[in-house]
């Protein structure tokens, strides 16, 4: 633990945590992809529909995304991710709702990327953590719950949500990657996640 | 206490049930219950309502398997249910029977099965391997056997600053009944969050494991590699490039580690590359150098995550071969030359090797070998050979011969050798040899007198070594020194060693010696004279010599060449032991079946009865031509009659030949007349060997019975060989017997059989002449033509049928014979049958 305080190991462990936090970003992408092709197959929406922007969610592109701290950067992240677990719980929901147990693939492929988002926002709240900064009350609400919808409404709703998850996923890439970056102190040991 | 009172609720509750509907004979409670090892169990029968009032719960007993549970352990809780106490159930699994007995019979009601077990232990050594985008499988230890069902909930946790997180209950456990749980894709998300943990349960109680995690990157696995190609690249020697395609479904951003593992075809072989790579690269390629020219290389990858500790599995192996070359050293030549036949040939032995500095000699398809003799390169011949040795027939004259190597590619440069002629002394150029034998190695030195030779082949086969083919050798430059390892000459044997100088392509003379790579070394006091060598191998040839050593050195004595025996004493008397105890059990099996024959043959072929040869008497002829069995018993006495019948033929002459049979028989019956047991013997030896079968055995031991049949001749025949006797003994003379008998003599028989039995008081029937009759010839007087067995006179029906015919005397068959016993129905029945 003593070692773990030092500058240098913290800084270890930064490096070591961006670069799975990368990984974890990467195959979240992966993963949301695969689920938009099912969602929007079991869902009988069309690919190119355009759908406005989720309420809840905070926008994935920042006008001033080079100028963040890297604090801020975290606490934007485990904000979104946050919010996307409680939107994605209730997809899950509705979606179990609406079919039962008929599109079980659906509910499944659902479930994993809830889990996976769940994993990482707890990886950005340790990595906060690392930072000196503790991560921020969950009061476990998330967004603000919806007013009654359609069905067709909530499945556009659903089909928001995963897109905005998915440039998420992208932007957390890019966020870890810049905080992996040494700081100007000593250079830390090279990883491969931080050269993607 | 308590869960008996529940017990009896339920009963009272079920009883009630019961008593409505009433279709079933009885229940038990609790239905295959387990419990704690060594605890108690408590059942209960519950009668079906249509027993009472004749039947009730006094009725019932219980049997734990097969056996009756004591009375003192059951308790009738009311009219209709008893239940039953087992103290310290043990049984890992038994069946509980309840039973109505009433009237003294028993009736099975109901039975359970009951298993005893323990609760689980905490799950411990949990492990996990992650198939990307496959599964999720986790395996774990359950420590000691519950004999139980237990279920074990595998549980998916995350593992963050706040504590442990069970994000979805249902989607983060896993269920089994064994130590292994899977999570399916897609429920396989990828997080380093996680933790295992381990839940065992059963009826006695659950263990849960700590919470173990388990980074995700170290447990990966994922599918092998592809390899896209191998090929050579045109010009290159050497060389091959790989080209493999990483995976698609791998943990991304990571870096990997692969392995190329290449196999040379041609020496079997293998090596292994490492490379570098992220899992980024779609495509890596590698160039594998250093390979044998013209060689074929099968090509296999497999790569794994920096992190983890799982290997993909080898990919498929892909073939290529290296660019042709042809190969680049010659072949290490020597020969051995043997003296000259009679006819002026004289076989050479070659031997070659690939040069031992030459790294990669490449695929060789086989070698060239070339020869001309020295003064006519007009006459070379060649041969062709895979094997690394031919032999060739050379005339006295001196040759050159050349081998060289090659493939595809063509040939490698020619080795040469000169072989000289058969009047030729080759020079001598070394002075002398010594070898030198250290812990590891063996050293041979040698002086040589003209320095400039700077080649030299040393060769070294065992002294008792014959083939050629056998011998060993080794080129040696720029040295007059080899050493070679000790382990590659047996330890105690005899080699000879030669030195060979080479110049240019010629040989020079060698220089041997005899040498050993072992010794053994034995000391004695200066008092000993002599000394016996132990622990020498067999079969093997030693040599001997005796040093007397003093502090001012030492002598050696001439040394002594023996071998030693395949077998020593031990050997021999190990083998001569069996050997000889066979043969001694073989030999007494050998007379005891001898002397034990009759006993053998009693037991396994009994000499059963048979009435139909029961001849005591003189059969018809027609009856024994109509009888199958008698036709049989005719033919084969035929044969044995011919013997029988010499003396009689020549009593029965033709007309024509009548004057000189009459002398030659007379002659021949009066022989046989005087002849007396002897005579008889021989004749019954003679039937011995024309019988077959058991007869011949039968008549030979048992009976050397009388067939001349002299009429002043006593037969002395048992109860047993009556038959018999009369078998051989009757039928060639009925055969003979056309003349009829005259009352007169079968008188004077009468009498004389009289006689003899009076006098008998032994078990034996004793039968006096008992079937010769003595006829006359009307040719010959008083000469005795033929005999002919008599049946008694007293045989009424006999006499009825055939009173002139065949009159006979059977005296044994007489009252108060002693031998009377022994005449069996069946006998008094061919007697009157006759």
């Amino acid at each position: 633990m003593a070692a773990a305080d030092t500058p240098s190991a913290r800084t270890l462990r930064r490096h070591d945590l961006c670069s799975r936090g990368i990984r974890l970003a990467r195959k979240m992408r992966s993963d949301v992809a695969d689920l938009l092709d099912i969602y929007v197959e079991r869902q009988g929406l069309d690919a190119s529909v355009s759908v406005a922007a989720v309420e809840g969610v905070p926008a994935a592109a920042a006008e001033h995304w080079s100028e963040q701290t890297g604090t801020q950067r975290l606490l934007d992240n485990l904000a979104a991710y946050r919010a996307f677990r409680a939107l994605l719980a209730q997809m899950l929901e509705e979606q179990r709702e609406q079919l039962g147990d008929a599109d079980a693939a659906l509910g499944r492929a659902l479930a994993a990327v809830l889990l996976q988002v769940s994993a990482f926002a707890y990886h950005l709240e340790e990595l906060l953590e690392l930072e000196s900064r503790g991560p921020p009350g969950d009061d476990g609400d998330g967004p603000p719950a919806p007013p009654r919808l359609s069905l067709f409404e909530q499945k556009l709703r659903g089909l928001g949500v995963l897109r905005e998850l998915a440039q998420w996923a992208v932007r957390s890439v890019r966020d870890l990657r810049q905080l992996a970056r040494p700081s100007p102190g000593p250079s830390s040991a090279p990883g491969m996640a931080e050269g993607q | 206490m308590f869960n008996c009172w529940i017990w009896m609720f339920i009963l009272l509750c079920g009883s009630s049930i019961a008593d409505e509907k009433s279709i079933r004979d009885a229940d038990i409670f609790p239905s295959s219950p387990e419990i704690e090892r060594g605890s108690t169990l408590k059942l209960f029968c519950v009668l079906g309502k249509h027993y009472t009032p004749q039947r009730n719960a006094s009725h019932i007993i219980w049997k734990l398997n097969h056996e009756l549970i004591a009375q003192e352990n059951y308790n009738i809780v009311n009219e209709t249910v008893s239940s039953v106490i087992i103290h310290n159930f043990t049984y890992n699994k038994a069946h509980v029977k309840c039973f109505i007995k009433y009237l003294g019979k028993e009736q099975l009601l109901v039975h359970t099965e009951v298993k005893s077990g323990f609760p689980p232990d905490t799950p411990g050594n949990i492990s996990c391997i992650y198939y990307f985008n496959v599964e999720l499988t986790c395996n774990w230890t359950s420590g000691r056997e519950t004999n139980l069902t237990t279920t074990y909930t595998l549980y998916r946790k995350i593992k963050n600053t706040q504590g442990l997180i069970l994000p979805d209950p249902e989607l983060s456990s896993c269920r089994s009944k064994t130590e292994s749980c899977s999570f399916r894709h897609p429920n396989i998300p990828f997080s380093n969050s996680f933790c295992f943990q381990v839940k065992a349960q059963n009826v006695l109680g659950e263990a849960i494991s700590e919470c173990v995690p388990i980074a995700m990157e170290s447990i990966e696995k994922f599918e092998p590699p592809e390899i896209l190609s191998v090929k050579k690249i045109a010009g290159i020697k050497q060389l091959l490039t790989v080209t493999w395609k990483i995976p698609e479904d791998i943990i991304p951003a990571q870096y990997l580690n692969c392995q190329v593992r290449y196999r040379n075809l041609y020496s079997n072989s293998s090596e292994i590359d490492n490379v570098a790579v992220t899992s980024e690269e779609k495509v890596v390629s590698l160039n594998l150098t250093g390979l044998w020219d013209s060689t074929e290389y099968s090509v296999a990858v497999r790569c794994i995550g920096v992190e983890s500790k799982f290997w993909s599995e080898w990919c498929r192996e892909k073939t290529a071969s290296t660019e042709d070359k042809a190969p680049s050293g010659k072949v290490d030549l020597w020969r051995i030359i043997e003296s000259s036949h009679p006819t002026g040939n004289r076989p050479v032995h070659l031997m070659w090797k690939l040069l031992g500095n030459i790294p990669h000699p490449g695929r060789i398809l086989g070698y060239k070998i070339q020869y001309f003799p020295e003064n006519n390169a007009a006459l070379q011949m060649t041969k062709i050979t895979t094997n690394k040795k031919i032999v060739l027939p050379l005339k006295e004259e001196a040759y050159i011969i050349s081998v060289t190597a090659y493939n595809s590619a063509g040939n490698s440069p020619a080795a040469v050798l000169r072989i000289p002629s058969t009047d030729e002394k080759p020079p001598e150029i070394i002075e002398t040899v010594r070898t030198v034998t250290t812990n590891e190695e063996m050293i041979v030195e040698w002086i040589a007198s003209e320095p400039e030779v700077t080649e030299y082949v040393v060769e070294w086969y065992e002294e008792l070594e014959t083939d050629p083919f056998s011998k060993s050798w080794q080129y040696i430059s720029n040295s007059t020194k080899w050493k070679a390892n000790k382990k590659i000459f047996k330890p105690f044997v005899c080699y000879n060693m030669s030195v060979y100088p080479l110049y240019g392509n010629k040989v020079a003379a060698p220089y041997s010696i005899q040498t050993y790579v072992q010794e053994k070394d034995e000391t004695v006091n200066s008092d000993v004279l002599h000394h016996r060598l132990k622990s020498l191998q067999a079969n093997t040839q030693y040599t001997v010599y005796i040093m007397a050593s003093n502090r001012a050195g030492g002598t050696s004595g001439e040394q002594k060449t023996f071998k030693t025996l395949k077998f020593n004493k031990e050997d021999i008397i190990l083998i001569a032991i069996p050997v000889g105890l066979s043969m001694f059990f073989l030999l007494g099996l050998w007379i005891t079946c001898i002397l034990k024959k009759h006993t053998f043959k009693k037991v396994c072929w009994p000499d059963i009865p048979n009435p139909a040869e029961s001849v005591a008497v003189e059969w018809p002829l027609d009856a024994s031509m109509n009888n199958s069995f008698l036709k049989g018993v005719t033919y084969e006495d035929k044969t044995l009659g011919l013997e029988d019948l010499n003396v009689l033929e020549h009593c029965f002459p033709e007309e024509d030949q009548e004057g000189l049979l009459l002398m030659n028989c007379e002659n021949h019956v009066s022989e046989c007349t005087d002849t007396n047991a002897t005579a008889v013997q021989n004749i019954s030896e003679h039937k011995i060997t024309l019988l077959n079968g058991e007869k011949k055995i039968q008549y030979n031991e048992e009976h050397e019975v009388a067939k001349c049949l002299s009429p002043s001749m006593p037969y002395v025949i048992t109860g047993e060989d009556f038959r018999s006797q009369m078998h051989s003994a009757l039928i060639p003379a009925k055969k003979i017997q056309p003349i009829e008998m005259l009352e007169d003599d079968l008188r004077e028989t009468q009498q004389i059989l009289v006689k003899n039995e009076e006098s008998d008081n032994e078990e034996v029937l004793k039968l006096e002449d008992f079937s010769e009759k003595t006829l006359f010839n009307p040719y010959l007087r008083n000469s005795v033509k033929t005999r002919e067995f008599l049946i008694s006179e007293n045989l009424p029906e006999h006499s009825k049928n055939e009173p002139k015919k065949q009159p006979t005397v059977l005296p044994a068959f007489q009252q108060n014979a002693v031998g009377q016993s022994y005449v069996t129905l069946d006998m008094v029945g061919l007697a009157t049958a006759h």
